[in-house]
């Protein structure tokens, strides 16, 4: 199985803290790190490290040799599609190549395309028309560009990606429109870290047969799955220790919870969530678990994410230390059998 | 500037070799699509590597182009770099693009640069500033909202304006807002602007001692004259005519023809290039003619090798750095 890690930071970290967590990630040979766009948040000490992903995907470019770096996801009606091209191109460049492009139609809330002065009805259409122009300014030739949002007279931008035609464009959704979308184009689908196990098997095999239906491989589309885990010494302090950060995550207000996990509140407690949802226990049971989600949902690559809710940034350290130590090896020495 | 051939990674190279020669700042321009090659269409991206391989440098833009893109998104990625660099940026902005082309391609009519440019820089620093804000502009709307994350220098990062033009340099002394003039302008015409900058501070009530004026200067340092000028005289030559339109269409506006555009005409008004002994005697006519003490030199051109570059910095960082007052910059 592939492994990255994808980076949310809890509440008692800052950019320090997520910096040191990427370098570490980067170390230990994870494949991946993977950042998201959120704004207008207080979290991580008032820094929020998300609002300009970019910008810190250069700074990780530049101290990482290895990991691939994903943005999980850029919100594309925000910007201009050109800015998200030229940026793209840039970090790819600063890089070497080693950008993955996550793209999504709507962040958390409306305030989003409030504060960005744009109509969340035309997020849909923007959406299709900002990917249209960016893989276009990727080619490095020139274009213009005709759209009911956009209007590009001929333009060549510059710099090119390293990365041919551009750096891989990965999907971020869940509407029944957007996954259409997505597999009538054939683009990897990056799968949120909240759903229930046997949702995520559902998600993964209705997109594989939107897939098949569209003339793709599903086999040679990646579809990352998001994990949220906590390896502990024991499964038994695992669940003592992450269970004060679900705790205060279920006193959130219903909707929050009924949004992120895609189901209903009443349906959600801890032990469901330390079931199905988390991957939590000593570094055996978390082993156990993924390969498990390979065989029942066919999962190939897992991005982890160790820093969540309100876990101090110690205990998130010690996690990722245990599962780059007993649960890594295990995962990765899986793959070498399967490749083999 | 990247030099001829090279990439991101030579010019993150420079930087940090800059770094341990004592440069206080790194510059970075903002341009697109044909100037790209040249300059950076997304500076604080790259601004952001650099944060990452330096500690001291300051790292400034030279600036953004204010009315290309939307101020949220500015002052984020610009808060997320002074984060990043524990409080090392310079923020210089600028009002528009010199090339239409721009303009167009990011759908922002080069006629609204100037009420965008301003509603911008409002949004930008009570983004930075206020806990939370609403704005109703001509050209941004924005509802109540709480931007994160602040900047760590406080109140905000210092503030450069790019004044090409009288009327912007009148603005930043009007504003009290720190201040780059640049790169054709001949010692006395610098020297004229920096006496007007000066008085427009004062007389609006800002102490000119405690804003920055900074002289942007092509610089190339060899072993001697002769020399320098048979390694740089073709690189520039190609750059002004062949690399840089909207630069060229300057310099035909101000000498009145392309066959005025001569290497002499050069080296005669805005160009330094020699010895180290006659880079510290151009620069000094520079200084005396402006009172200024912050230099951004420009010593990488796409159109020169890279290791003739790193040589002249290298020269100017052991031989002509020492001669000057405190501050220098690589743009």
């Amino acid at each position: 199985m592939h492994v990255g890690f994808y980076v949310t930071g809890s509440g008692t970290c800052d950019h320090r803290d997520l910096l040191r967590q990427v370098e570490r990630a980067d170390e230990a040979g994870f494949e991946s790190v993977w950042l998201r766009e959120r704004h207008f948040h207080r979290d991580h000490q008032g820094r929020n490290f998300f609002s300009a992903p970019m910008v810190v995907a250069a700074w990780i470019a530049a101290r990482t040799r290895k990991v691939r770096i994903g943005l999980g996801a850029r919100i594309l009606p925000l910007d201009h599609p050109l800015h998200l091209a030229e940026d793209a191109a840039t970090v790819d460049l600063l890089s070497g190549g080693r950008l993955d492009v996550g793209i999504a139609r709507i962040g958390e809330n409306q305030l989003y395309e409030g504060a960005f002065g744009r109509d969340p009805a035309e997020a849909r259409s923007r959406f299709y028309e900002a990917l249209e122009v960016m893989e276009l300014a990727w080619t490095g030739e020139p274009f213009s560009y005709s759209g009911k949002h956009y209007s590009v007279p001929e333009v060549a931008v510059a710099p090119r990606p390293v990365q041919r035609p551009g750096p891989p464009v990965y999907l971020v959704g869940i509407s029944e429109r957007t996954l259409g979308f997505g597999a009538e184009r054939g683009l990897p689908l990056l799968l949120a870290g909240a759903q229930p196990e046997a949702q995520v098997a559902r998600a993964m095999d209705d997109y594989r047969g939107r897939l098949q239906a569209a003339g793709h491989d599903p086999e040679a589309v990646p579809m990352p799955l998001n994990r949220f885990v906590y390896v502990g010494e024991t499964t038994e302090q695992a669940r003592a220790e992450l269970g004060p950060a679900i705790a205060d995550f279920l006193d959130r207000p219903a909707s929050v919870i009924r949004d992120f996990l895609g189901s209903r509140a009443a349906d959600v407690g801890e032990e469901m969530l330390l079931d199905e949802v988390f991957i939590c226990g000593d570094a055996d049971h978390c082993a156990e678990r993924l390969e498990h989600l390979r065989g029942s949902a066919g999962v190939r690559e897992v991005l982890c994410t160790f820093n969540y809710f309100t876990l101090p940034h110690e205990r998130c350290l010690s996690s990722m230390e245990r599962f780059v130590e007993g649960v890594q090896p295990r995962l990765q020495s899986a793959v070498a059998v399967a490749e083999g | 500037m990247g030099t001829r051939g090279g990439g991101y990674e030579a010019i993150l190279d420079q930087v940090v070799r800059c770094e341990e020669l004592g440069f206080d700042t790194a510059v970075l321009a903002e341009r697109h699509f044909r100037h790209a090659p040249l300059l950076y269409p997304s500076p604080l991206a790259v601004a952001g590597a650099i944060a990452a391989r330096t500690e001291r440098m300051r790292i400034g833009t030279a600036g953004r182009v204010l009315s290309l893109d939307h101020p949220i998104h500015v002052a984020e990625a610009a808060a997320t770099l002074d984060v990043l660099s524990d409080g090392r940026l310079d923020f210089g902005v600028t009002r528009a693009s010199l090339d239409e082309e721009a303009h167009a391609a990011f759908s922002s009519p080069h006629e609204e640069s100037r009420g965008r440019f301003l509603e911008a820089l409002e949004i930008i620093l009570r983004a930075w500033t206020e806990d939370s804000f609403s704005f109703e502009g001509e050209h941004f709307r924005v509802p109540e909202v709480s931007v994160f994350p602040k900047p760590v220098q406080r109140p905000h990062p210092p503030l450069y304006v790019v004044a090409v033009s009288p009327e912007r340099l009148a603005f930043a002394s009007r504003e009290g807002i720190n201040a780059y003039i640049g790169a054709i302008r001949t010692p006395d015409e610098l020297g004229e602007a920096a006496r007007s900058y000066r008085h427009g501070l004062s007389a609006a009530g800002h102490d000119p001692a405690e804003k920055t004026l900074s002289v942007n200067r092509f610089i190339y340092v060899s072993d001697h004259d002769r020399r320098a000028r048979e390694e740089f005289e073709q690189p520039f030559l190609e750059l002004m005519h062949e690399r840089a339109p909207d630069l060229k269409g300057a310099l035909v506006a101000k000498y009145g023809g392309v066959e005025e555009l001569t290497f002499e005409r050069f080296l005669a008004d805005f160009c330094i290039c020699g010895g180290p002994d006659t880079v510290v005697r151009r620069l000094h006519e520079v200084s005396d003619a402006t009172a200024c003490d912050y230099l951004l030199a420009t010593l990488n051109f796409a159109t020169l090798d890279h290791d003739l570059c790193l040589r002249s910095m290298e020269l100017f960082g052991a031989e002509v750095m020492p001669a000057l007052a405190p501050a220098a910059a690589p743009a």
